[in-house]
């Protein structure tokens, strides 16, 4: 497994998990990233920036499997963008940030969801079981197939692997609805 | 929540996950309860297809850049060194669909671009199946700006398309690295993509998402269109939406489209229409905080105008691109091809003998001179006019204005000519055609597409004249006055005169160009200028005669903002049921000025009827 390479430091085999990761975590990062003006590139710099440092803390960090590791980048790189705007609304001259972050309007997220939607959406996520929250943001957010979910998350089989995302989905609705 | 109402929700719900078709409102309506619920999967599908919009941009960027700087081993055991009889040269790109390689087939003995999709997993791949029965179809569309597919195929489960392999940049990098395109750029590219949709329809396919990133222009300025034939799952077949997920991009899909229709050309016809905007502008139309609004804003046509984002964007193209992004299906153009037409200012397909002035007398007309933005202007204007017959103060701009109610009843008062008494009483017509074939319209007479028109006019003395159109709309042009053509104000009393007439000493008509409802000719004589009317004209962007017409057209919603704007109604009122509409402040004015001498109000309605 690729993940256990990594972790022994072989940089071949993190290599290879960067480059299997890093178009899907730069999508997710450009729906989430104020929209104007930005380049795609400046993105996927800051997302891999972001992973590198994410490989460099794998010490830290015992994922079970790929799902649980993919969703682990993902929060990283959730709270690295958020810090990056809040630095951005206070310095703006940071360096390490694209320019035009500091007039940051929505992201595409943002206005196509809307603010609170989007907001109910990552808290629901949060109250999920760790399969499931793993489930329905691979599928979701990443667009894995049931296939490929199933390896993920070490799931017997793609239609368990989808029953787990179509639970997941009804109750994370339900979810979305509570006061956080 | 109870039994019944979980298993709903499921329903939806596994509906949501696989992607397959999900009638929002009606199962809204039935599980009134789920409402919220409903909106929150809603709101995840939503996510889930912007993701996978997202990812493509990803993807196209990735299939196009070096590669270099990414940590990649271009070693690595993932890359096959063939896939059927394609030798597998490189990999081009890595995106959440699948993988792109560089590929030679020694067939065709050229270079491919193959991609190969990540199976589903699913137990049967109906997907798969789909794909490769649509990528066939889309493999017969034959069209120089349409990505040529070579081939479809499943080895070992593992569906795979190869096409064309092209150099070039989309139009998204390029409009990112070089900024906004020029009006005519853009329009011959509309007119390239129109030709590439023509022939996509008429294979009896529907794209669903064109969009920038999906337009590649090669090395060598041809513009291709994509990300169809390469990513099989978003081909529409004639039929039902074929798997589910709202396809496309949001900021550039038709309302239908967004509430879950079955794809049609016109949806095409609309994100063609959001495309020249964000190539002219850099900016989408439509902006929102949500999705409710951004559906509550495509479905009403609120966008922010053309106009006001580039000012100085010819009408013509303006009026093009807010056609194409009219809310409903019918009111866009009828076909891609009568978009190309439009786009290259090829409205009217019969050669006039004569040189023509365009003029604008219908909805989607070639027009001279706009004024339609102007109509919050004139409109004080026409209401001075009508107090002023029944309180007797200046209205048009001169103080010297002498004229009396009744002849010897009023004696001039300042600077008053032999002229200034003369009762101006003038008469006029309204012809088809020219010469000894000109044939007379009278009010209610239809007029269509081609018709060259001209009116004759006589005065009882030297007048001032100006000539009006409004559309059915209400949307107002000048026909005359117009720069650069004789006669000009005034003319001559006494004798009858053909207008608009001659440019250049060569004589012009107007001609019909479009259709679209009723039609009202206004004309107004006036023994003084109305210098506060042609003060208001002199805002209204002038004709280029003797050129290919330009035109100006705002969308109903930009006339009602603009309106707004001015504070010049105290509220919106398309229907112009208070006398908003021109022609209505007319009627009102043709009576009050029966019995003066000074002014001449003659109104025509002509039918102007769709196909």
């Amino acid at each position: 497994m690729l993940l256990v390479h990594a972790r022994g430091g072989d940089r071949r085999a993190a290599n290879e998990l960067l480059r299997r990761y890093l178009p899907r975590l730069s999508a997710w990062a450009h729906g989430r990233l104020p929209a104007r003006g930005r380049d795609l590139l400046d993105t996927k710099d800051l997302v891999q920036v972001t992973l590198i440092r994410a490989f460099n803390r794998l010490e830290a960090f015992e994922p079970r499997r790929e799902g649980a590791f993919l969703a682990y980048l993902r929060q990283i790189l959730f709270n690295e963008i958020r810090q990056s705007l809040r630095r951005a609304v206070r310095r703006p001259s940071h360096q390490s940030l694209p320019d035009d972050l500091q007039d940051a309007g929505p992201s595409p997220l943002e206005t196509v969801l809307g603010l609170e939607k989007l907001a109910a959406y990552e808290a629901g996520l949060m109250k999920l079981t760790e399969e499931q929250r793993e489930a329905v943001l691979l599928r979701v957010e990443m667009g894995f197939s049931y296939l490929e979910i199933a390896d993920a998350i070490e799931s017997p089989s793609p239609n368990a692997a989808r029953m787990l995302v179509v639970r997941g989905l009804a109750r994370l609705a339900e979810l979305m609805d509570e006061r956080p | 929540m109870n039994d019944r109402s979980e298993s709903a929700l499921m329903t939806v719900a596994e509906a949501v996950a696989d992607g397959s078709p999900v009638d929002w409102e009606r199962a809204a309506k039935d599980r009134e309860a789920m409402a919220s619920r409903l909106a929150n999967l809603k709101a995840i599908a939503l996510l889930a297809s912007t993701s996978r919009a997202l990812a493509e941009d990803i993807d196209d960027t990735f299939a196009t850049r070096d590669l270099g700087s990414m940590p990649a081993d271009p070693s690595s055991a993932s890359l096959p060194e063939s896939w059927g009889r394609l030798r597998i040269l490189g990999r081009l790109g890595q995106g959440s669909f699948g993988d792109v390689f560089r590929a030679f087939d020694p067939d065709l003995e050229r270079e491919v671009a193959l991609k190969l999709r990540r199976p589903t997993g699913a137990g049967t791949d109906h997907e798969g199946d789909r794909f490769i029965n649509e990528a066939r179809r889309l493999a017969k569309v034959k069209h120089p700006n349409v990505l040529v597919v070579h081939g479809v195929d499943r080895l070992d489960g593992q569906v795979g398309i190869w096409c064309e392999f092209i150099k070039g940049k989309t139009l998204e990098q390029w409009l990112r690295e070089h900024g906004p395109l020029g009006a005519q750029e853009a329009a011959l590219i509309g007119a390239d993509l129109c030709r590439a949709l023509a022939a996509v329809h008429r294979a009896g396919l529907v794209h669903r998402d064109v969009k920038s990133a999906n337009v590649m222009r090669e090395e060598g300025g041809r513009i291709v269109l994509m990300d169809f034939g390469c990513v099989g799952e978003r081909i529409a077949a004639g039929g039902a939406n074929p798997s589910g997920f709202v396809y496309g991009t949001p900021l550039y899909m038709a309302p239908e489209q967004l509430n879950g229709a079955r794809p049609a050309p016109a949806a095409d016809i609309y994100s063609l229409g959001v495309l020249l905007y964000h190539l002219a502008t850099g900016a989408h139309p439509i902006e929102a905080g949500s999705f409710d609004e951004l559906l509550y804003k495509h479905q009403h046509g609120e966008f922010v105008p053309l106009r006001d984002r580039r000012p100085e964007l010819p009408g013509e193209f303006i009026g093009v691109t807010e056609r194409a992004l009219s809310p409903r299906p019918e009111d866009r153009y009828a076909s891609v091809g009568r978009m190309e037409r439009a786009l290259l200012g090829r409205p009217e397909p019969v050669p006039p003998p004569w040189p023509v002035l365009r003029i604008a007398v219908g909805l989607t007309l070639v027009m001279v001179v706009a004024i339609l933005a102007q109509w919050p202007r004139v409109r004080p204007w026409f209401a001075s006019l009508r107090s002023e017959s029944t309180r007797a103060t200046p209205i048009f701009g001169s103080p010297t204005r002498v004229i009396p109610e009744s002849q010897g009843e009023h004696a001039p008062s300042t600077s008053s000519t032999n002229a200034a008494v003369i009762p101006l009483t003038a008469s006029a017509s309204l012809y088809r055609g020219f010469g000894a074939a000109r044939e007379r319209l009278l009010p209610g007479a239809r007029v269509r597409v081609g018709d060259q028109l001209t009116m004759e006019i006589q005065g009882s003395r030297s007048m001032y004249v100006y000539i009006l159109n409004e559309d059915s709309e209400g949307k107002v042009f000048t026909l005359f006055p117009l720069r650069g053509v004789v006669p000009t104000n005034p003319l001559p009393g006494g004798v009858p005169l053909t207008l608009p007439g001659r440019l250049g000493n060569r004589p012009h008509t107007w001609a019909v160009s479009s259709a679209g409802g009723t039609e009202s000719l206004i004309a107004l004589a006036s023994v003084e200028p109305l210098t506060a009317l042609e003060q208001e004209l002199t805002h209204i962007p002038e004709a280029q005669l003797g050129q290919e017409p330009t035109y100006t057209q705002i969308s109903a919603a930009g006339v009602r903002a603009l309106r707004g704007i001015g504070r010049l109604e105290a509220a919106p009122d398309p229907g112009g049921s208070n006398g908003s509409r021109l022609s209505e402040a007319l009627g009102q004015l043709s009576r009050s000025v029966e019995k003066r001498s000074d002014l001449w109000v003659w109104q025509v309605q002509l039918e102007n009827p769709k196909d």
